[in-house]
């Protein structure tokens, strides 16, 4: 049979190292810095940054959800005891572990607070200017300042990043610790705390995006955004896991280790949760909104309905969900890795249009004043994605996370060669 | 066991010999059924089967079976689902002419709670599970149809030692009608397998 | 099986898989202690005792259901602002309790969960019995049954057509589609099997009976091969479908403008709290199974763990939803919506709301303990208690929102009547009987999904390698004549 005439795979350092990959780590950081500073400087200069912060809220957010979804597929694999995906969980956790540095991003925030320019940013910052450009609205937002202050927004955003560093080094350690020592009682542990360690997640991943994208129109609600928030984390997650896969076989590692079997396991992932089921939580969100026609859950979407955005919500309808539904159906293009690159670099660019869709559009202060969905699109004909230095700023920012990954893989090995489960991920095959 | 002989059923009342079936060949495990079926395949035989209580797996490429078209033809029969379930709602709700579909039926495209006449995302629940829905009819449809089911009549049903291909034993049936099958070169080739028992199996023996 | 004691199967050792079938080396056992309850001559009397009360249940049923359409729904306790109450509590309850079925069979399935082959026949049964239950009560509130058939899209002499905008709608194509494609998952799953009761079937009735919905079967490899086929592609459609199903019924509310109703997670959490309360059921139904029926062997401790696990995991989602409907009430700042959920927690269905996140979040977080998960007799209790929980989740949802709503003036209480009551246990007795009905006729476990997962399966298991020897020594120990000697 097949799989009994493999030859034992080589686990060899030349094998299971970081490869082309890994050596491309200083390259990608000398790339990387100087065009996120580059993004940063044209986004927060001058005295209106109120659309440059929105980009650089992107690229903070985009680097975040590739580094969640990474380290939810982590979780999730001891939560399950699963055994197929050890030959692939080393470039996730690889990935993963750039939480642990990842609160730099959020500096700029933290400067915009220290300045009092958050304002520009979260308009629930100081409702003093917010009651003198829309009084209704700051009526609204006034009865959350309990939680939408400035003081505790802070501590939240600490604790956050606080539980991603503890999390992602957690798993992180303990995976390469087993390389070394190659005791099964690490895998035991991690599978142990993989519980809380979900509900960790859960919970930080839901009010991070509460705080940081929700409440940027500080009136509109939605009790679903946090389940949305987590599809996007899965779309950019599991696409960048499966692209670091075979950015590592392109280099020269894993052969023989990772197989057609395991890019369609990784393919199903990504059909299954970044093409379906965002889909399901997009449309349900929206739907509900839409059949309700409650002024202060519709204003969020009717921004997102004039001038360009119209144009960029159906592009994702297209784009997150019916094209690459149809294209990655079907078996084949899952098992051939450069087609599913191909499938992974496109859900990854509409899991960043997603999150332009999210963060950038403002909700005009004006909207209680409109007659009819025709005046106010007329109004808003020029509306569109614009954030000065987005483009150097989303660049700048993957290519931080990929060489992050890289370093790490190029340090330590490419695979959790001594996990106990490793035979089983290596002999599996998918019906 | 493997000293069971072959042999011939007649049929008590005329006496003349029944026509033949297929030679069965019985073996005691996954892995000696497996070896087998892999010799049976690579001499060159086409009207054979395997038969098991259960899938047993990489028997599908021992036997050399091609991947089945199945899931092509779900997804066009879901294809036509959703566009069912489209053309379906438009037509009721969203216009009002009239067409012959059996019967001359109009649209009746009235308002209720402020929704448009092209309610799309109203639309779509029933899209989808019409999508859904006509998918899964064809899937077990085809798949019934595809295998020949229902058949509630074979020789093989008539077989006793056959009964055990239900419970725990492994059969490779070839049937007389392949082009390279003769009796006993057939019945040597199953034996060489290695097969516990061989057993001919006649026609119109109930 | 009397004094059988619990193998603990259960242990979690890196790198290695517990044994699902225990006891059993030979694939012949497995068929023969599946086939056992089916094959016995009288069923025991624990079987007999609840039959007769699922029936009486049943007749009461009858009795309730008639004197509602003869009289109508004024018989229940509705009135002006609660027009939905026991009648929908009832339709999501059971509803929910199906989705358990389609989990274990297609979502574990997708997720090559091997464990799900113990429990998946009887979940799936499960699914079709109580969808048949939710059915029920949206067939029988609308009042004039007898124009329910205006629910389809028919040609009439009034030119009119069903209204497709309308969640209500969507709910008849979501549950009838769901009832249609569990069905035919569940009956293309207990083909082989059939054709297994055929073969061992002792009288002509019993054979004709079994090979009839057999097809003909004759596990040829070729039909094996599309069989799988159909199987994964029923698994790929069943496990949105189970999905859009409870999103569907959570629409009914949610597309409304009603606080406590309108709040976009319960696509979601619907669907969550039904896989939650689906697993209690089965853990409800398989512990007093496994006992009555001797099939310790093959629903064993691990896979009562398993389940209790899923069932936190649910519970933990359960509390989630709760928590996020509570905090973005607040966070809304709306004053109604902020009201809806302080009713809820104080007001007066406070007894219903905290019976509901007693039973919901707090007991089943005692399934962290592993001592809890393997113990038969907490689990048990605590899988009521979820089954409890989630009936007064559906009713707190709907009578608490419906009975304080926008306006001080309208407000009232819901009070339920023995009619009300009566339909209530009578839907369980017609839950029973068909359960009962099917553990005695049909096959409780999938017995060729679970040959397929012994190790002995895989023709590369070692006994199957080391030459003759163990397979010869399988053969050796096989009673022979227990199916191949009878005559045709």
């Amino acid at each position: 049979m097949a799989h009994h005439d493999h030859h034992a795979p080589d686990l060899s350092a030349g094998n299971i190292g970081g490869g082309k990959f890994g050596a491309l780590a200083p390259r990608l950081f000398l790339a990387g810095w100087p065009l996120f500073a580059f993004g940063c400087w044209m986004a927060l200069r001058g005295d209106n940054i109120a659309d440059g912060a929105r980009a650089y809220l992107v690229a903070m957010v985009l680097a975040l959800a590739t580094c969640l979804g990474a380290l939810f597929f982590v979780i999730v694999q001891h939560l399950t005891r699963a055994g197929w995906s050890v030959a692939v969980r080393r470039p996730a956790e690889a990935i993963a572990q750039n939480l642990r540095w990842i609160w730099i991003l959020f500096l700029p925030i933290a400067w915009m607070g220290w300045t009092g320019k958050l304002v520009d940013l979260y308009p629930w910052a100081d409702l003093g200017v917010l009651r003198s450009i829309a009084p209704a609205e700051a009526e609204l937002v006034a009865n959350k300042a309990g939680y939408l202050n400035q003081k505790f927004f802070f501590v939240r955003s600490a604790a956050y990043f606080a539980v991603w560093a503890l999390l992602a080094n957690f798993f992180w350690s303990s995976s390469v610790r087993q390389d070394r020592t190659g005791s099964p009682s690490i895998s035991a542990r991690c599978r142990k705390w993989s519980g809380p360690a979900m509900i960790l997640f859960g919970l930080s991943t839901t009010f991070a995006s509460f705080d940081w994208i929700m409440s940027l129109s500080p009136a509109w609600f939605s009790t679903m955004f946090g389940v949305y928030f987590f599809a996007v984390c899965a779309t950019c997650g599991l696409s960048a896991v499966t692209l670091t896969c075979i950015a590592l076989q392109r280099g020269g590692q894993l052969r023989g280790i990772v197989t057609a079997e395991h890019y369609h396991d990784l393919g199903k992932l990504l059909f299954a949760f970044g093409i379906v089921f965002w889909a399901y939580i997009a449309f349900s969100q929206f739907m509900l909104i839409w059949y309700g026609n409650l002024p202060e859950e519709t204003a969020w979407f009717l921004p997102r309905q004039v001038g360009q955005w119209y144009w960029i919500s159906w592009g994702l309808l297209l784009g997150h969900f019916i094209l690459p539904f149809v294209l990655l159906i079907s078996r084949w293009p899952k098992r051939w890795p450069s087609s599913l690159a191909v499938g992974c670099a496109w859900m990854y660019l509409f899991g960043v249009v997603d999150i332009c869709y999210l963060v950038l559009p403002h909700i005009p202060h004006d909207l209680a004043e409109f007659t009819d969905y025709r005046a106010f699109a007329e109004k808003h004909a020029a509306d569109g994605p614009h954030g000065p230095g987005l483009p150097f700023l989303v660049a700048g920012a993957v290519l931080l996370v990929f060489a992050g990954t890289a370093r790490a893989l190029r340090r330590e090995q490419s695979l959790a060669s001594r996990d106990p489960s490793l035979a089983e991920s290596l002999a599996f095959e998918n019906m | 066991m493997t000293t069971i002989a072959t042999q011939i059923r007649t049929t008590a009342a005329t006496g003349a010999p029944a026509r033949l079936n297929c030679l069965l060949a019985e073996y005691e495990n996954p892995a000696q059924l497996l070896a087998a079926a892999e010799q049976i395949r690579d001499r060159g035989y086409r009207y054979w089967d395997c038969h098991t209580p259960f899938p047993v797996h990489g028997l599908d490429r021992a036997m050399g079976i091609q991947r089945t078209l199945l899931p092509v033809m779900v997804f066009a029969a879901g294809a036509a689902g959703c566009t069912a379930g489209l053309v379906l709602q438009l037509f009721t709700n969203s216009f009002e002419f009239t067409v012959w579909a059996m019967v001359w039926v109009t649209g009746y495209p009235f308002l209720i709670s402020g929704k448009p006449a092209l309610s799309i995302p109203a639309f779509i629940p029933v899209i989808f599970e019409l999508t859904v829905l006509f998918s899964a009819l064809s899937t077990v449809g085809l798949m019934l149809l595809l295998n020949h089911l229902p058949r509630l009549h074979h020789p093989l049903l008539a077989c006793n030692r056959f009964r055990r291909a239900s419970d725990d034993r492994f059969f490779i049936s070839i049937e007389a009608r392949d082009p390279r099958f003769y009796r006993s070169k057939t019945e040597a080739d199953l034996r060489a397998t290695g097969a516990a028992a061989v057993e001919a199996v006649t026609e119109g023996d109930d | 099986m009397h004094g059988f004691t619990e193998i603990d199967n259960t242990a979690d050792t890196p790198g290695t898989r517990a044994p699902l079938v225990l006891g059993a080396t030979r694939f012949h056992e497995v068929t023969a202690t599946v086939c056992r309850p089916n094959e016995s001559t009288r069923p025991p009397m624990a079987w007999t005792v609840m039959f007769v009360i699922s029936l009486l249940l049943v007749m009461n049923l009858g009795f309730c259901v008639n004197y509602l359409i003869f009289t109508g729904v004024g018989v229940w306790g509705l009135n002006n602002p609660v027009m939905w109450a026991f009648d929908i509590t009832n339709f999501v309850f059971w509803v929910g309790i199906g989705h358990a079925g389609t989990l274990i069979s297609a979502i574990l399935f997708l997720f090559r969960q091997k464990w799900r082959t113990g429990i998946n026949r009887f979940a799936e049964a499960m699914t079709i019995f109580a969808v048949i239950c939710a059915g029920l009560f949206p067939g029988i509130h609308v009042g004039r049954v007898w124009m329910a058939y205006w629910l389809f899209p028919i040609p009439n002499q009034m030119e009119m057509w069903p209204q497709f905008r309308s969640p209500l709608l969507w709910d008849v194509f979501a549950v009838s589609t769901y009832f249609t494609v569990s069905l035919m998952f569940w009956y293309v799953g207990l083909i082989p099997d059939l054709a297994t009761m055929r073969d061992r079937a002792k009288g002509k009735v019993q054979q004709i009976a079994y090979g009839l919905f057999a097809l003909g079967w004759r596990g040829s490899n070729r039909h094996w091969h599309r069989y799988e086929r159909a199987y994964l592609l029923l698994a790929a459609l069943s496990t949105p479908l189970v999905l859009s199903v409870h999103s569907v019924v959570s629409f009914d509310f949610a597309t409304s403008q009603l606080p406590g109703w309108h709040t976009t997670i319960f696509p979601p959490y619907f669907v969550a709290g039904a896989i939650f309360s689906g697993f209690a059921m089965v853990v409800t139904l398989a512990v007093p199974a496994r006992e009555l029926f001797g099939l310790k062997n093959l629903i064993t401790l691990r896979h009562l763990d398993n389940m209790n696990k899923v069932i936190l995991v649910t519970g933990c989602m359960v509390g989630y939803a709760y928590g996020m409907e509570f905090f973005i009430a607040w966070y809304s700042g709306a004053l109604y919506e902020k009201f809806a959920f302080m009713n809820r927690a104080f007001g007066q269905y406070a007894w219903a709301y905290w019976i509901m996140v007693s039973c919901n979040v707090i007991t089943p977080q005692l399934f962290w303990s592993k001592t809890v998960r393997t113990s038969i007799p907490l689990m048990f209790i605590l899988s009521l208690f979820v089954n409890v929980g989630m009936w007064f989740e559906r009713f707190v949802i709907i009578v608490s929102s419906l009975a304080n709503d926008f306006l001080p003036t309208s407000w009232d209480k819901f009070v339920p009547t023995w009619v009300d009551i009566g339909t209530m246990l009578g839907a369980f007795g017609l839950f029973g009987v068909l359960f009962l009905l099917f553990c005695r006729f049909l096959p409780m476990i999938a017995i060729a999904e679970v040959k397929a997962v012994m190790p002995q399966a895989d023709p590369h298991w070692e006994g199957w390698q080391h030459g003759n020897g163990a397979g010869a020594h399988v053969a050796a120990a096989h009673e022979p004549g227990e199916s191949g000697s009878r005559s045709a």
